[in-house]
């Protein structure tokens, strides 16, 4: 059991009603505290219903078994103040250098989960293109057509981190690309910190119409040795036909937080091709959630990179629900020192999507004695004529092929940096941008080279 | 060039010897072939001499050129020249040949204290090669040895010898797997690659290999020692009566 905190009988916590069976704990009274305070103020409708949700069932442990492997009552000790909006001095001062600049994105700008209009770069997108900030449409008396329609009815609803999300986002930004419309370039949404030690929790809407294109890179970023807990929620509607490229890359700091969860809808024909690169926090999961209709084309891939005694989880659930469509799920992580990393995944074949091919593999390699790899891939079929097939595996670092290297006079070190960015490259140089792909190499091999230090 | 000197080795896990006792010499310009039967040990000697983990020498010593080589690790073992031919070349995914082929002669090449090479220069360097062991631009896109044929992977071996030019070369049963027309390619790689200053050390089974790269002195290798050495007339002698006699002197 993971401990818990007597609680403090104080303030606003006094009004709390903890239930009999059990205490809760300081993170989760820290929440409720928050919810308290600033859950009225925020624009929206449905956070009080989030957060009964959530408060339903607490932070999710062991015994749940969606978090069997990532244990949030245990791992959360505390959750950080809800992040006020920072002054432009303040979001100014947390831009640091873009590792995507050389591709010259548009970049929405988003600092400890709010929108910066002034640091933001949205021209060059083409037409039918538009990109805006939820929280000045709502806040200006708008609403946002089709936000949260991913999510209210289904089962992804009850998961306590979209619950959690749901209740406190602050902001974030809804992009429509129109039927027939192409991005004209690259879409860099950077979730950026100010350094404060805070709850940064942001959603967004992305709807690409019938038969448009749309590249999207998120990046995430925060210094190191700040408590920072990141929420993210993205609901991605692919329409008819459409086409999408999303990559999502986060670096963290070492005491960062980042809990993402990512719910696609796929539309007829259309194709999907998604990346997860996972380079910090010290405790990371990223939910994807993703529905499939006929013919649709979804490539999904992870690599995730921990070292010291981070925990990083990849959790998957891929539903096919019309006939005809291929996925393709491909997790690899490399865990060095005491780190762990996590994948769950399940295909689901309703029994409409005949004719489904899916494959899933989620391979981990180990770099030290400690370090601890867990995954559980699942297949859930009800249609008769289908193709699937998952695989899994944990290794080391194969002493066979660093021989072969090393006895052509390649030392160890570099043997071994070979090896793992190779081990990755399956993941990476699937990337189709040629300048995110170059770019998230380089990083990957920055975080090999700094192994040990 | 090379001096075994009372080799003892056994295998790390089982505490089983299998070199007992060996002494060789292997002189500069000079091709040596190493005959022998079954688990004679022959493996195991050009496996102890690159340095492949598994092995413990409990006696004796090899030096190259005078500097003893079996503390050395693998890697500095190959930059002070020996290369060793893989019997099975192992299969790499994800790292390209062309990119392996450059980050070994550069790592060699630094371990040395000499200059990376140039860019152009290396291209120049690997399709002079490539185009004498008739190595085509996908085998060298190709990751490492991965969906080569057993004779394209011996090949891209000589390939890297070549790239690399080691001082000893040690090649572990290159004719396995070869049929006539690889045999004849890689054999004319081998020779091409001997020189008045390079070592071979040519471990076969067979003869017919010894048609294609003709050995100045050929041993016989039995129960972990040299049994008997000769010149290229030995391997003829071998091929007519087998290995019953040696692996009864030895016992």
């Amino acid at each position: 059991m993971p401990t818990s905190p007597k609680p403090r009988r104080e303030g606003d916590v006094m009004n709390v009603i903890i239930p009999k069976e059990r205490r809760k704990t300081k993170a989760e009274l820290e929440l409720e505290a928050a919810f308290d305070r600033v859950g009225a103020a925020l624009p929206g409708a449905g956070r009080e219903a989030a957060f009964a949700r959530f408060t339903g069932t607490g932070l999710p442990h062991r015994r749940i078994e969606a978090y069997h492997f990532t244990d949030l009552r245990s791992l959360l000790a505390t959750a950080p103040e809800p992040a006020a909006r920072p002054s432009l001095a303040e979001a100014t001062a947390a831009v640091g250098a873009d590792v995507f600049a050389a591709s010259e994105p548009a970049r929405v700008v988003l600092v400890d989960g709010w929108f910066s209009p002034k640091l933001s770069d949205l021209t060059g997108l083409g037409e039918g293109v538009t990109v805006a900030s939820i929280c000045d449409t709502m806040s200006s008396g708008g609403s946002v057509e089709g936000i949260g329609r991913l999510i209210g009815g289904r089962a992804v609803e009850s998961d306590p981190l979209v619950a959690l999300a749901l209740a406190f986002w602050t902001d974030g930004v809804v992009i429509r690309v129109a039927p027939g419309a192409t991005m004209a370039r690259p879409l860099e949404i950077r979730h950026l910190a100010s350094g404060k030690p805070v709850t940064a929790c942001v959603r967004h809407l992305i709807e690409v119409g019938a038969g448009g294109k749309a590249e999207i890179v998120e990046s995430h970023e925060s210094p190191d040795g700040v408590v920072i807990h990141a929420h993210e929620l993205t609901e991605l509607v692919v329409g008819e036909g459409a086409e999408v490229t999303l990559i999502d890359r986060q670096r963290e700091g070492d005491e960062a937080v980042r809990l993402s969860t990512l719910v696609v809808s796929l539309a007829d024909r259309s194709k999907l091709d998604h990346t997860v690169v996972t380079l910090g926090a010290r405790l990371a999961r990223t939910q994807v959630f993703a529905r499939l209709g006929a013919e649709v084309d979804l490539q999904t891939r992870g690599a995730t990179l921990v070292r010291g005694r981070t925990h990083a989880d990849a959790t998957l659930v891929v539903e096919h629900a019309g006939p005809n469509s291929v996925s393709r799920e491909l997790y690899k992580s490399a865990v060095d020192d005491e780190a762990t990393s996590v994948f769950q995944g399940r295909i689901s074949v309703e029994r409409a999507a005949q004719k489904t091919d899916g494959r899933m593999g989620a391979h981990a390699v180990l770099l030290s004695d400690r370090a601890e790899a867990k995954a559980k891939p699942e297949l859930e079929i009800f249609a008769d004529d289908v193709a699937c097939a998952h695989g899994a595996t944990v290794s080391e670092i194969d002493e066979t092929l660093k021989f072969y290297l090393m006895s052509r006079g390649i030392p160890a070190d570099e043997t071994e940096r070979l090896l793992i960015h190779a081990f990755l490259g399956e993941v990476t140089d699937a990337i189709p941008h040629e300048g995110i792909r170059g770019a998230i190499s380089a990083e990957i091999d920055g975080w090999i080279d700094g192994r040990g230090k | 060039m090379l001096e075994i000197k009372n080799l003892h080795a056994e295998i790390e896990n089982e505490g089983r010897e299998i070199l007992r006792g060996l002494d060789l010499t292997v002189k500069a310009g000079e091709v040596h072939a190493i005959m022998g039967p079954n688990g004679a040990g022959k493996s195991t000697l050009s496996h102890v001499l690159a340095g492949k983990p598994g092995y413990r020498v409990t006696e004796g010593s090899a030096t190259l050129d005078g500097v003893d080589i079996l503390d050395m690790d693998p890697s500095a073992r190959a930059a002070a020249g020996v290369f060793l031919a893989f019997q099975y070349p192992v299969e790499i995914p994800g790292v390209a040949n062309m990119t392996f082929l450059k980050a070994a002669l550069n790592a060699q090449r630094k371990t040395r204290g000499e200059s990376e090479i140039l860019t152009p220069d290396f291209m120049r360097l690997v399709r002079t090669e490539a185009g004498k062991l008739k190595i085509g631009q996908d085998m060298l896109k190709r990751p490492v040895n991965v969906g080569f044929s057993g004779g394209e992977k011996k090949r891209n071996e000589i390939l890297q010898m070549a790239i690399l030019q080691p001082k000893l070369c040690i090649l572990d049963e290159t004719d396995s797997g070869l049929d006539i027309d690889a045999l004849k390619v890689v054999s004319e790689g081998v020779n091409a690659l001997r020189s008045p200053d390079r070592a071979f050390i040519v471990i076969t089974h067979y003869q017919r290999l010894l048609d294609h790269i003709r050995p100045d002195v050929v041993h016989v290798l039995s129960k972990g020692r040299i049994v008997k050495t000769g010149g290229p007339e030995l391997a003829l002698e071998l091929e007519a009566k087998g290995y019953a006699d040696f692996a009864e002197a030895a016992a």
